[in-house]
């Protein structure tokens, strides 16, 4: 159970606290809701270059991380789909440091062009490193562009490609920055070793005069509905055929979701799962099979992805795989099983509560969706999923027709 | 108005009042360590045992015997093994290093009463199926096929290569042949020589711990016979005599570089604790000399770091990186230019008061909570060490000095003679 406080300032900031007397540090957390799905199609990977130059100085500090250091903290920060999260731990008797710097950067950056060259070369090479030089890098491009056509989802984060980030220029990154790292667009969550009053007080002192601006109120339309199979091959020097299926979800708000989560256990969680079962053990067609969710907010996808053995073809790993999501869809699905991957799941969420990192992401997270009681709720929304359900979730959404089928071929 | 151009004042502790690990003996006299406390009703159980890659009499056989661990007992397959596992949502990680292979057991607290037996049984009676050893080699084939596709891979094991020379247990390449020549005999021999709880054993608790925790543990794990395990003396590695290994990929568009060499010091040595602050200012933090350099300045990567690393009887030093292609020259100039400024210049006061109380940062976080307690314990104790080690970091973190920091540097960093290693 995470107990916390809560409270917003003039200015729109939304602030939680989480207090932890047991570890001598503390963990700031902010969130601004402004994610790569915001960007222009032109300019895809500006959120997540925008949060690197987010460390390039600010108003008053010329270097963040140092600053930070001195403190004796740690920072991080990653970007998604959705929104931007930075964070920080830091001994909590220096958690001043860490309000001083946040509110810095959010009061005004250091616009500089020569910043930004630089930080549009590391981004380059973090491309390289991840999306062209590692075998299989550009799947997930090809699987987010083939299962999306119009939502912004069809761009990973990163970007579609070099060019949209090195187009980026010094103006656009200051109005992506007034419009959307502003107090009423951001959540400030706080754990560890500090009290309410005091952070209320520190929230006040470093954030309340920032100006509000405005909340991010972009709706972005649906994907339509998939109504025929979508098929898509790759070639790359790989030493082995991949094979993905991605099929259309709900959202993470949607009463489906949790059915959905433990769905895709049942088919490819691991070695126990049924896709592993009967396509590596039984048949010997892959090497490896797994079941996930993208778990974006917004309607995501549940995706299988599978790593052929030599000499197998793509129709037939496909062709059984369906098999096996066919006689789930008939109703053979016991009790036992369920419970099963329920115990796993609830695992999970267990070990993934326990750091004050996590509690203060999950609160902020939360929070952005206005689903706060989410946050203590989870365990028991899986425990409630019924066998029809899963079921129900299992025929409404694994269907061929709501299928983007990627065969990613290996060639010598 | 508030000052922002001022920062906030900044207060670092000395020492750490540091929770010790509580002990607990077995029956059998096994000693567990166990530190208690967590916000979720969870619980680790880590068992480190004297089982690496070092012990081995055959190639690939203790890596092997890890992976097949929990592929099947005297009384259960691997599916059963599995499902149970996976029925009370437990998770039991296995994994094998130089020196030490371990169990990592997770789970609900409630939970331990139904997994802990199946731990035991992989303790007692792992058998080996010929069907999984045959997918497990298959598996591990095709593994090392894709990672031979990356060039971090073939660096690190070059690396790995010419630290602890070719002929050397933890120096050698992994050929796919090594892994098809594997039978099941080996893993039986290896299994039984290594795996079996002895006294050289290790078991560390954290997590939710009740009072019947212990009792309950004692019942299960305690009746075990424990074996006498041969102490086999640690022999010395012989680095390579060669110092360069460069393979140049047209298709790459970045190369993946290693440079560094063997230490003379050990993680029991003071100096040891010196070198580690020494680099973190070099390469061993998000704000040092190589990445301000190479990432911030030239943007030339995404990121370098430098690390060191020990184990019993040694230690290395370590620089890593990805960089574009057309910068391969540049970062070796730049690399060498930052160990020639820590060799001819004192470091400001400045940077290594940030340097320090970052470090004094680090060392608090990775002990915080009872989970990464053990878990810095159970890193601890196979080298010879206990939580004291801690607070000699803190001290070290005190007693450093620009110009100790200057003579470390001319002491172990000789550039010229350093491997350098460069794919892609």
């Amino acid at each position: 159970m995470i107990k916390f406080d809560e409270f917003e300032l003039q200015n729109g900031l939304k602030v939680l606290v989480h207090e932890d007397k047991t570890t001598p540090l503390a963990t700031v957390n902010i969130l601004y809701n402004v994610g790569a799905k915001h960007e222009k199609e032109s300019k895809t990977g500006f959120a997540h270059l925008f949060e690197h130059f987010m460390f390039e100085g600010s108003k008053n500090i010329k270097e963040f991380d140092s600053e930070m250091q001195k403190a004796g903290g740690d920072n991080n920060a990653f970007t998604t789909n959705d929104f931007t999260n930075y964070y920080e731990t830091l001994p909590a008797t220096n958690i001043e440091t860490a309000f001083w710097l946040e509110s810095d950067r959010m009061l005004e950056l250091d616009f500089n062009q020569e910043s930004l060259d630089t930080q549009i070369s590391v981004v380059s090479e973090e491309f390289k490193e991840n999306y062209i030089n590692k075998p299989y890098g550009d799947l997930w491009h090809g699987i987010s562009d083939l299962a999306y056509k119009t939502h912004p989802y069809k761009w990973p984060t990163i970007g579609y490609n070099l060019q949209h980030i090195e187009s980026i220029t010094l103006e656009e990154t200051k109005q992506f920055f007034y419009e959307f790292y502003r107090p009423k667009n951001a959540i400030l969550t706080v754990a560890g070793n500090v009290k309410t009053s005091e952070i209320e007080q520190l929230a006040k002192k470093w954030f309340g005069a920032i100006e509000p601006g405005k909340a991010n109120t972009i709706v972005l339309e649906k994907e339509a509905k998939q109504t025929q199979t979508r098929r898509k091959t790759l070639e790359a020097k790989v030493p082995l055929d991949k094979l993905y299926l991605a099929f259309h979800i709900c959202s993470r708000l949607d009463k489906d979701y949790y059915a959905v989560d433990l769905l895709s256990d049942i088919l490819g969680e691991n070695t126990t799962s049924r896709l592993y079962q009967k396509l590596v053990k039984e048949q010997k067609l892959v090497s490896s099979i797994n079941c996930f969710i993208s778990g974006s907010d917004e309607n995501g996808l549940i995706v299988i992805d599978a790593t052929l053995n030599e000499d197998v073809d793509f129709e037939t790993v496909e062709k059984n795989i369906f098999d096996v999501i066919n006689t789930l869809q008939k109703g053979n699905l016991e009790s036992r099983e369920l419970e099963k991957v329920k115990n796993k799941a609830i695992n999970y969420l267990a070990f993934s509560n326990i750091s004050n990192v996590s509690k203060t992401f999950n609160m902020a997270h939360f929070k952005k969706m206005n689903q706060l009681d989410l946050l203590n709720n989870e365990r028991m929304f899986y425990k409630e999923v019924k066998t029809n359900e899963v079921l129900n979730c299992a025929q409404k959404y694994l269907n061929i027709e709501n299928c983007s089928i990627l065969n990613y071929k290996a060639i010598k | 108005m508030i000052d922002r151009t001022t920062a906030p004042r900044v207060i670092m502790p000395h020492f750490l009042d540091l929770v010790k690990a509580k002990l607990y003996r077995l029956d059998n006299g096994l000693t567990i360590y166990y530190y208690s406390g967590c916000s979720e009703p969870v619980l680790n159980l880590n068992i480190v045992l004297k089982a690496g890659k070092y012990y081995q009499q055959k190639d690939y056989e203790a890596f092997m015997t890890a992976a097949l661990l929990k592929k099947g007992t005297k009384t259960q397959s691997a599916l059963e093994i599995q499902e149970a596992l996976d029925f009370h949502g437990a998770h039991l990680g296995i994994s094998t290093n130089l020196f030490t292979s371990s169990l990592d057991l997770s789970c609900l607290s409630e939970k331990l009463i139904d997994v802990l037996p199946i731990v035991k049984d992989i303790l007692l009676n792992a058998s080996f199926p010929e069907e999984e050893l045959k997918i497990a080699k298959h598996k591990h084939i095709q593994k090392l096929k894709l990672n031979q596709e990356k060039n971090e891979y073939v660096a690190s094991i070059k690396f790995n290569e010419f630290i602890f020379g070719a002929n050397h247990n933890c120096g050698k390449l992994t050929s796919e042949a090594m892994i098809s020549n594997i039978e099941k005999e080996d893993l039986v021999k290896y299994y039984h020589s290594r795996f079996l709880l002895s006294e050289q054993s290790t078991l560390i608790l954290s997590g939710e711990i009740e009072e019947n925790t212990l009792q309950l543990i004692n019942k299960i794990l305690g009746s075990i016979k424990l074996y006498d395990k041969e102490k086999i003396e640690v022999k010395p590695f012989i680095s390579a005599t060669e110092k360069e290994y460069i393979i140049s990929k047209p298709e790459s568009v970045q190369s993946s570089i290693r440079i560094g060499m063997p230490l003379s010091l050990t993680a029991t040595d003071e100096e040891y604790l010196y070198f580690e602050i020494l680099n973190r200012i070099f390469g061993g933090y998000f704000g040092s000399r190589l990445m301000k350099n190479i990432r911030e300045d030239k943007g030339y990567t995404y990121g370098i770091y430098s690390f060191v690393s020990s184990f019993t009887k040694g230690s290395y030093f370590c620089i890593a990186t990805d960089v574009g292609k057309e910068y391969q020259e540049d970062t070796l100039r730049e690399i060498s230019f930052e160990i020639n400024r820590l060799k001819n210049e004192l470091i400001s006061e400045e940077e290594l008061l940030m340097v320090k109380n970052y470090h004094k940062g680090r060392i608090m976080k990775s002990v915080d909570g009872s989970m990464r307690m053990a878990n810095k314990l159970s890193t601890l104790l196979p080298l010879g060490l206990t939580e004291d080690h801690i607070n000699r970091q803190l001290e070290v973190v005190e007693k450093i000095t620009p110009e100790k920091i200057k003579a470390l540097a001319i002491k172990y960093l000789d550039f010229e003679n350093m491997y350098k290693i460069i794919v892609g």
